[in-house]
């Protein structure tokens, strides 16, 4: 018993420092008007993948992305997908290449996002919990580490 | 809301390549000038531009232009791509004008070096393919939600040109009817994929081809299998397939691919075939480790057709004369034998964002009338072996 408790009490610290080292919590974020309520895993992963280029209900959606090797950006992705910043890049050069989809546009601060995203109606991005904004709606949280 | 968008991008690879044998010639596809020194920089180096128009919600528009040493002095050759795309729903599009056939993994982004793992699409696998990439038509286009994953399911229709190298001489292709059915299912981490092509030769322009005029005038009472021969030969009409299976794999560390493929012909210039190969990576950090083997053969023995018997009566201008043609049509038809094995490893260093670095080394054993996937000048062939060290430098950009 006393093991046992001993092995949560270090599970539940290496969720501590998990949490730790991947920073704070992502949001998966829209703009307010937006229609959409909700998405699930498999929703965001189509729209930040490129497989489709619109939201579950048809309306187009555009993606935003953060600027190379920002921390959040590696994050995000390693949470969405479990992939590197330069697998994502080779897998973008892939789509784009062979005309399939263009990636997302890239802003170069968490604060130019907030402030692209509050002007754009179609638009999607991923955001650290602490820049949550009233002009934006949550559609997606991950499930804590 | 209608948005008109305009988005110029690029990529590009500079490559250098040693070849240790010096009397083949590598050329990653027919389609490119095989080099004839040990160090090029010319086998692997190019840039593309793409130009991507998004007019509005339903419609959009590609362009891309690639240069590289291409055996083809056209210019109308460096355009890849050129098409509009509507999309009447989510699930559905339509593409029509210049697309990529999309007959194997790599097709639609071979040129993309900072796309994949390797210095260059496995020859083995994609020499063949890659030199009938570019299809003039239209297509059409599904996706759906599947059992946890995406199915991808596209269907197109269209014809080809192509002007290749080989033997060192040069011919040129035309295929009309080229049909393509590509199916793919993507999950998280694995994808599979399925397809199936054909595509009927309209024309061959290749100076062996003047041998099937040759044969056609021999007379039937003289030598009956004249005729066999010249049909057999003769490209006009001709259907070619193509199947391939292929899955990936690709999570954190690990990296894996592999396809396997069947091209299906009775033109005897062009032999069915078996192709395929399987790579493995390791990611370090920044750095990927790889190994590759590849494979490809020819389905049946080389073709021989029974030499003319001919009487004593026949004069001796007109007997040797036949005896030359059928020496010169059975040497043709034996030309694009394929029959290679290779072995590859090498490591991928994305060293910046965008940048990348890679060092291969293929070791490559060419079996005795095999060696169709280089650019050799001799007939009498030996089993050989050649070994390629490339350093390559690719990259991409968006302006």
């Amino acid at each position: 018993m006393k093991s046992l408790l001993r092995c949560l009490i270090l599970l539940f610290g290496l969720c501590i420092i998990g949490q730790w080292v991947h920073g704070e919590e992502l949001l998966v974020v829209v703009h307010k008007d937006n229609g959409i309520e909700q998405l699930t895993k498999a929703q965001v992963v189509d729209i930040f993948m490129g497989r489709y280029i619109t939201f579950p209900n048809g309306q187009k959606a555009k993606a935003y992305d953060l600027a190379p090797k920002s921390n959040d950006k590696a994050q995000f992705y390693k949470q969405l997908v479990n992939r590197s910043e330069a697998q994502i890049n080779a897998y973008w050069a892939r789509l784009l290449f062979s005309g399939r989809s263009s990636p997302p546009v890239t802003v170069d601060s968490p604060e130019r996002l907030v402030e692209a995203l509050a002007q754009s109606p179609q638009g999607i991005a991923y955001i650290p919990s602490h820049y949550m904004t009233d002009k934006l709606k949550v559609v997606y949280r991950f499930e804590a580490l | 809301m209608a948005e008109a968008d305009l988005k110029v991008s690029g990529f590009g690879t500079l490559g250098g390549i040693y070849n240790d044998n010096d009397t083949l010639n590598f050329h990653r596809a027919f389609t490119l000038k095989a080099t004839d020194t040990a160090w090029s920089w010319k086998s692997d180096s190019l840039i593309g531009v793409q130009l991507n128009a998004s007019l509005d919600e339903k419609f959009d528009a590609v362009g891309q232009l690639v240069l590289k040493d291409r055996v083809s002095d056209r210019f109308n050759d460096n355009i890849e791509l050129l098409f509009m795309r509507y999309r009447p729903t989510r699930d559905w599009y339509v593409r029509l004008g210049r697309t990529h056939a999309e007959l194997y993994m790599l097709s639609e982004y071979r040129n993309v070096g900072y796309g994949y793992l390797w210095a260059r699409p496995i020859p083995e696998f994609y020499a063949f393919s890659s030199s009938i990439s570019q299809v003039d038509g239209v297509d059409v286009g599904f996706s759906r939600r599947v059992a946890g994953g995406l199915l991808d399911v596209k269907l197109g229709y269209g014809k080809s040109n192509a002007v290749f190298e080989g033997l060192n001489t040069q011919f040129e292709i035309d295929l009309e009817d080229v049909w393509v059915f590509t199916s793919q299912l993507t999950f998280e981490a694995w994808s599979l994929r399925l397809a199936a092509a054909q595509a009927e030769v309209d024309s061959f322009t290749f100076k062996a081809i003047g041998l099937v005029d040759g044969l056609n005038q021999v007379p039937s009472n003289l030598w009956p299998q004249a005729s066999t021969m010249a049909s057999d030969l003769t490209p006009e009409g001709q259907i070619l397939n193509y199947f391939a299976l292929g899955a990936t794999y690709d999570s954190d560390s690990w990296v894996f691919q592999s396809e396997i493929g069947y091209m299906h012909s009775d033109w005897s210039f062009l032999q069915s075939f078996y192709s395929g190969y399987a790579s493995i990576g390791y990611r370090f950090g920044d750095a990927t480790l790889y190994g590759v083997v590849a494979h490809i053969e020819n389905q049946n023995p080389p073709l021989y057709y029974q030499a003319p018997n001919l009487s004593p009566e026949v004069p001796p201008e007109l007997s040797s004369a036949i005896g030359e043609l059928y020496a010169e049509s059975q040497l043709a038809i034996n030309l694009n034998r394929v029959h290679q094995s290779s072995f590859s490893l090498g490591v991928r260093w994305d060293f910046y964002p965008n940048n990348t670095l890679k060092f291969q080394w293929d070791n490559i054993n060419i079996e005795e009338g095999g060696t169709a996937l280089w650019s050799h000048s001799f007939t009498q062939e030996i089993d050989t072996q050649v070994n390629l060290f490339s350093i390559n430098y690719s990259f991409i950009f968006s302006l």
